[in-house]
């Protein structure tokens, strides 16, 4: 297991950075499973320094992972 | 039975024709894109005799199926010079819907110094008469008010501002909500101008004498509203998010990724972004109360109401609706961080009759101009409201960001084919900025907005074939007459062509509604083609591939082949 930090900006559910541990080798596509979030599939974006990442992207210890809003524009 | 409109507003002749074949499926952009490119030369002056505006609904208009009345407007526009689309919400398609009428063409040229017409439809029939002449000059509030009381508070309206009537180039259509204020707009690519070309000041739709429909088939129509509707419940997104937080809640995205239009576009982050987001709108909503409201339908039936509408501190409505792209292109990207000023200034935008995006984008290139330092909301607030005495500023800044741009001698003009880009750096999210370059509406992000993927948004790879996927789910949307925020709920539209057959007892399939929405796009870029956009026209603004969005480290980096695999070269 590796420390991750998880920061949570969807607008109905903002909180505090937290600190997590996910299974080396987790993808952006498996992380909100791994932190048991797998509601919020289709409904936040994941990025990690201010990028969106591609799904098959690996997370690695230490790194932030933003949750982000899936929205429409107008 | 469906029908179509035509009107000549130099004859006065006016022709009902019946909606036969394949035209029941799509409307909307699919029939305005059409009819224009068959009917309409792409070379003939936006504002003269040739070219024609087309008010089209999509095959579920008048029904309460949720979020199925946008209504399309359509013309060559006099922004971009190429084919333009713009659709709203409001309540005039659902009325146009209810009378049976898929789309109403507006053709010719009156005489110059004609007074200024309204187009009244009912269940009797069509009649132009005229405005009644206190109302030249106005802006859309106190017309709506006007005509609401000479027709009726049953009528839905669509109008033009001061904007229109001097045919700004960033003069929009404007239609009545539910509620009756004029507020839905067809804002991009100066429709309004085009409108007002052929004298009319406004389209007055009153159903209530609308014969009752009968479905074809009945019981298949009503379970499969109930079916739109139990998956617009069990969706977070539609039953929760859209509805508390409206689009604003974009801005959290961009903001973080670097993608929001800060400074006339250059920079990606605000400094300010957490009193102008999604959370700050909701919160002043909730805590001013009165007349304010996070969740308003704009239309009826919809069961998302993702709009809202804003109040001041005294608790009375500023404006409705208060969204994303106009908090963004008025708020940050002229350096207001201040959600009053920037409510007041789209109420501003909304009264004279212009689009939001373009207006905020130039003021903003007008700041960097030097006319006024960025944040400067009275400066913003004065240029808008100057377009009803037809200062000539504000009439500058009315015909929209290249306008100004050229004017004011500014090389760093945030456009693509003359329209203003929408609160999307196409430098952070590159498939949006795709879809600017390549749409044949210019940089518009409801073409095909990428920023929802799961994708690196920085990275150029994979983003042209994101960006034509968009295009292409776009256009069906858009022809089908629906809401973009519908698609969160909906995923599979086999579901809505269901509702089309069981309405009109036809058998068509999404294959066939795909199959028409590609040729529609095909449609638009021939046009532009024929109008003299073709591909070396598919491109952004210069200064994007040369300066670095500081925030998000993009650049932006196509080249014309690399558009190759969406355009095919043509
Ligand atoms: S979801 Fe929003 S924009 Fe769409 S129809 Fe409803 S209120 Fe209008």
């Amino acid at each position: 297991m590796i420390p991750v930090t998880v920061d949570c900006r969807l607008v109905w559910r903002k909180a505090p950075p937290r600190e997590v541990m996910i299974p080396e080798g987790t993808t952006i596509d498996g992380f909100l499973d791994a932190i048991g979030e797998g509601a919020l599939r289709g409904q936040a974006l994941l990025a990690i320094d201010r990028q969106i990442c591609n799904p098959d992207r690996v997370v690695r210890a230490g790194e932030t992972v933003m949750l982000l809003p899936v929205m429409c524009g107008g | 039975m469906q029908r179509i409109l035509r009107i000549n507003t130099a004859t006065r002749e006016i022709v009902d024709t019946p909606v036969a074949g394949d035209q029941l499926l799509l409307g909307g952009r699919a029939m305005t894109s059409g009819f224009l490119l068959r009917e309409v030369p792409a070379a003939c002056h936006p504002l003269g005799p040739f070219n024609k505006i087309i008010f089209a609904v999509g095959p579920l208009a008048g029904t309460l199926v949720s979020s199925a009345n946008r209504l399309s407007v359509g013309a060559k526009s006099p922004l971009t010079g190429g084919i333009k689309e713009s659709n709203a919400g409001g309540m005039l398609a659902y009325k146009l819907g209810r009378l049976g009428l898929r789309a109403v063409i507006l053709e010719g040229r009156p005489a110059e110094g004609d007074a200024w017409q309204i187009l009244h439809i009912d269940a009797r029939g069509v009649r132009l008469t005229h405005a009644p002449p206190e109302l030249a000059g106005v802006g859309v509030y106190e017309k709506s008010r006007v005509l609401f009381a000479k027709y009726g508070a049953r009528a839905g309206l669509a109008l033009i501002g001061p904007a229109g009537e001097q045919r700004l180039l960033c003069a929009g259509v404007t239609c009545t909500d539910p509620e009756g204020i004029p507020s839905r707009y067809s804002g991009r690519g100066g429709l309004g101008a085009v409108l007002a070309s052929k004298g009319i000041m406004a389209v007055v739709v009153d159903d209530s004498a609308a014969p009752k429909e009968k479905m074809a088939d009945q019981a298949a129509f009503a379970a499969g509203l109930r079916q739109v509707a139990a998956l617009i419940a069990a969706t977070p997104q539609t039953s929760e998010v859209y509805r508390k937080f409206g689009t604003s809640a974009m801005l959290s995205t961009t903001n973080a990724l670097g993608a929001l239009p800060v400074r006339n576009f250059s920079r990606g982050t605000f400094e300010k972004a957490g009193s102008i987001d999604g959370s700050a709108l909701y919160n002043a909503i909730i805590e001013r109360g009165g007349e304010g409201n996070p969740s308003h339908g704009c239309m009826r039936g919809c069961l998302i109401k993702c709009s809202n509408i804003f109040p001041g501190k005294d608790g009375k409505a500023v404006v409705s609706p208060l969204e994303y792209e106009s908090i963004g292109l008025l708020g940050s990207n002229c350096g207001i961080g201040d959600l009053d000023a920037i409510a007041r200034l789209n109420h501003a935008c909304n009264d004279m009759g212009v689009d939001t995006i373009d207006t905020g984008a130039a003021i903003a290139v007008a700041m960097e101009a030097g006319l006024a330092p960025f944040g400067d909301a009275e400066f913003a607030e004065k240029a808008v409201k100057g377009i009803i005495s037809g200062e000539i500023l504000s009439r500058v800044i009315g015909s929209g960001a290249e306008m100004t741009g050229k004017i004011l001698g500014q090389y760093r003009v945030p456009t693509a084919k003359g329209q203003s880009m929408a609160a999307y750096d196409p430098r952070s999210v590159k498939g949006t900025g795709v879809t600017y370059a390549t749409s044949a509406m210019g940089a518009d992000h409801t073409a095909g907005n990428t920023t929802r993927l799961q994708v690196k948004q920085t990275e150029k790879q994979g983003q042209v074939g994101n960006a034509k996927k968009a295009q292409a789910g776009i256009m069906l949307l858009d022809s089908l007459g629906l809401c973009i925020m519908l698609g969160a709920a909906v995923k599979d539209m086999s579901l809505i062509i269901g509702l089309v057959n069981a309405r009109f007892g036809t058998s068509f399939t999404l294959a066939e509604a795909e199959t028409l929405a590609a040729r529609a796009l095909d449609d638009e870029r021939s046009f532009n083609r024929k109008a003299g956009l073709g591909p070396p026209s598919d491109r952004v603004a210069e200064f994007f591939y040369l300066e670095k969005n500081p925030d998000s480290g993009g650049i932006y980096d196509f080249t014309p082949e690399d558009f190759l695999e969406l355009t095919g070269g043509r």
